[in-house]
């Protein structure tokens, strides 16, 4: 059992990982509700162990290697394969995982001034797509469309978003 | 598709065959910065989620304006701490400490999301002390004398203290929601902030949708309120402000004993009032132990889901005396004994008249200091009592409509029929407070589940408070006017209405919220819904004649 000040400490460490905890899960388990169980039974899991963390190693990192495990049982579970990846490239993925998104991170108040910025009509296909989890079937049925059209859309999307992410946190960085 | 930037793509759109899926497990162990590339481009796709997701909520919100809906989020954790060290002492204490951290962990997963904009704790500011609050879903606990834990911090109620490394203190009272972007600059979504800077953080800024504040070396409080109009009053020293938005205008340097109120719609601004004391600028040196301490959840059981209204035989003197209304068929329920927190209730009507009388057991009685001019429509805040009334017979019950935020926090859109029934104007919020600086009744009106077309203290209405002799109690009595609750017609015997109330309870100085207590109420709704968001969750007021009801066990309402 953990002492009170163990606690406290987990819980702090958890509510800095976690965004990139759920968001790993969801990235490779493509199943909102499934990825919500995962992160849950992560967390669980996380906690019961938090006395073998080695402190020296990042806390995101140990975090994302348990919810590695969590997402491997859940596709023998499941008989199902959400991750073409066999063992060593999702090992990869998730250490690549765990480098990248604290510098990511950063990405998200300049996202939010890029969808802002947005025209209405792309920003409901977002809205489709992201809020409503509709997939491209789905969204090309509303706009009267193809599916493959409704791909392209949303690919291109995503770039203008990133590169107006890039534009904006460069003009940040020199306003700071 | 073929090449790598379709395969990406496919991925993040679940659209890929088996064949592709294979072809990516390929080219992805063709080299490592094929994996870098299709990890940076998942990671991009979450964070577009979250912002999407955060991005959707705000503009809804944005589209139902509501101004009266006390509590914009749905979950929320009290942010105190478990008295664990008792519970630890002994074996049987641990084990039922780590079953519930489980549980609680488990809430946590849910309740820890941050905003997209907020993950992760703000290393350069510091929780200062808290009073009171409660945090919303999406913000994690606010400690004293640690980080603040996310960089948009969601505040249902209380206030908080924060400190960033360059010395600027700002002091954040809820309901309100507040960004820090960076040491210098701070984004204040809604609510009201105080904020103190010192010489060296010159320049530091402060936005709301309506204006841009730049300090000059100054205090100065900012209260952004519905539809994002700030107001700003300067405590010292001088401040240069602008419209933003469509209606930008002209910088204007403001002066300290001044009030500025600027909107999103006119590049002018206008003077408005300085009343210092709308603000909390430094939380109360001494903490009073017994009041202080935060209320209860936001979440109660009912003991009440249906109150008889009867009709008068003879008229009533609205003067804060109880003695000449009929307690036939009045309720009571207690929030809390130990404190003497309990609302007695009962309600009459006439011809032209609906009358509520309330006698409410609260340690600090009628000390309410909002002010009904400028923020009538948080007069909650400071303790009272809300009623919430479907006005129209022909609406039965329950009553159908829901606020926006019901529709947000499930992610469901609405069709025109449900847009329609939220925003019908025979569903009426009031508030009901006393304002003790002037020494007046208050009354707040809004409509519909989206508080369209709000009123203070509209012409009408009588009303009048007592405070108890032993100074632990008030008692208040309102006549309101049918036409002032835009009822098509008087109720005849025999129909009911929907019908909820909520009482609500502040600290000793009448500014924070302490906690509520929800009485009439659907017991078959959910417990955890407000009834401010879902009108389906109000009791029932069943109309009678007086001389046709024989007094009974249960005293005309049906205790659960």
């Amino acid at each position: 059992m953990l002492s009170e000040n163990e606690q406290e400490r987990f819980l702090r460490l958890w509510a800095d990982a976690q965004p990139a905890v759920a968001a790993f899960v969801h990235a490779v388990v493509r199943d909102s509700a499934a990825a919500k169980d995962l992160l849950q039974e992560t967390a669980m899991v996380v906690f019961r162990r938090f006395a073998d963390y080695d402190s020296e190693r990042p806390f995101v990192a140990w975090a994302l290697g348990v919810a590695k495990l969590q997402v491997l049982g859940f596709r023998r579970d499941e008989a199902r394969s959400p991750v073409t990846f066999d063992t060593e490239l999702f090992n990869q993925f998730t250490a690549s995982w765990a480098e990248q998104a604290p510098a990511v991170s950063q990405q998200s108040v300049a996202l939010e001034l890029c969808l802002e910025r947005m025209a209405a009509r792309p920003r409901q296909i977002l809205r489709w797509r992201y809020f409503e989890d509709l997939k491209s079937e789905e969204i090309a049925s509303r706009l009267g469309s193809k599916s493959a059209a409704v791909r392209v859309t949303l690919q291109r999307l995503r770039e203008q978003l990133r590169a107006c992410v890039e534009k904006q946190m460069r003009l940040e960085r020199r306003a700071w | 598709m073929s090449d790598s930037k379709d395969l990406i793509a496919g991925y993040l759109d679940d659209s890929l065959t088996e064949e592709e899926r294979q072809k990516l497990a390929v080219w992805l162990k063709a080299h490592p910065d094929n994996l870098r590339r299709f990890v940076e481009a998942n990671l991009f796709n979450e964070n577009l989620r979250a912002a999407v997701s955060s991005h959707c909520q705000r503009e809804a919100m944005e589209a139902f304006s509501p101004n009266l809906g006390i509590l914009p989020w749905l979950k929320v954790r009290l942010a105190t701490r478990m008295p664990l060290r008792g519970l630890l002492a002994s074996p049987a204490g641990m084990a039922v400490a780590a079953a519930l951290a489980l549980v609680a962990l488990v809430l946590l997963v849910d309740l820890l999301r941050p905003s997209a904009s907020g993950s992760g704790a703000v290393s350069w500011a510091r929780v200062v002390q808290t009073r009171s609050t409660q945090v919303s879903a999406s913000t994690p606990s606010l400690q004293a004398d640690r980080p603040v834990p996310a960089r948009r911090i969601g505040l249902l109620a209380g206030a908080v203290e924060l400190s960033l490394h360059n010395g600027v203190t700002i002091v954040f009272e809820g309901p309100g929601d507040l960004e820090l972007v960076t040491p210098m600059r701070v984004l204040l979504h809604s609510g009201q902030a105080v904020v103190r800077v010192p010489g060296n953080a010159t320049g530091f800024q402060l936005e709301t949708t309506a204006a841009q504040i730049v300090d000059l070396g100054t205090e100065f409080g900012v209260k952004c309120g519905p539809g994002g109009a700030s107001e700003i009053l300067v405590f010292d020293g001088k401040v240069v402000a602008s419209a933003s938005g469509k209606g930008a205008g002209f910088p204007l340097q403001l002066a300290a004993g001044t009030g500025t109120r600027f909107t999103s719609d006119q590049p002018n601004p206008t003077q408005i009032a300085y009343r210092p004391e709308r603000f909390v600028r430094r939380f109360p040196a001494d903490k009073p132990v017994e009041l202080d301490e935060p209320g209860s959840a936001l979440f109660n059981t009912a003991r009440y889901e249906e109150v008889v209204v009867s009709r008068l035989e003879r008229s009533l003197t609205i003067d804060g005396d109880l003695s000449d209304w009929s307690d036939v068929h009045s309720f009571r329920t207690v929030r809390n004994e130990r404190r003497g927190e309990f609302i007695e209730g009962r309600m009459h009507y006439d011809e032209e008249f609906l009358y509520l009388g309330a006698h409410i057991g609260d340690p600090a009685p009628m000390r309410n200091v909002v002010d009904p001019a400028t923020d009538g429509e948080v007069g909650w805040r400071g303790g009272g009592l809300q009623m919430r009334i479907a006005t129209d017979p022909a609406l039965g019950w329950p009553v159908e409509g829901n606020a926006a935020e019901y529709y947000l926090m499930r992610r469901m859109t609405t069709d025109a029929a449900q847009v329609a029934k939220a925003t019908n104007s025979h569903l009426v919020h009031l508030t009901m407070w006393h304002h003790a600086p002037s020494a007046q009744p208050c009354l707040h009106l809004a409509f519909g589940m989206d508080f369209h077309s709000s009123k203070v203290n509209p012409p009408g209405y009588r009303a009048a408070y007592r405070k108890d002799a032993h100074g632990r109690g008030y008692t208040m009595e309102y006549a309101l006017p049918w036409s002032l609750l835009n009822a098509p017609r008087v109720p005849h015997p025999g129909e009911t209405l929907a019908i909820s109330w909520t009482a609500h309870w502040s600290d000793q100085g009448g500014r924070l919220w302490r906690g509520q207590w929800v009485e009439i109420r659907n017991a078959t709704e959910p417990r955890r819904i407000h009834t401010w968001e879902r009108a389906a969750t109000w009791g029932r007021a069943v109309f009678r004649r007086v001389s046709a009801e024989a007094p009974c066990s249960s005293r005309g309402v049906r205790p659960r």
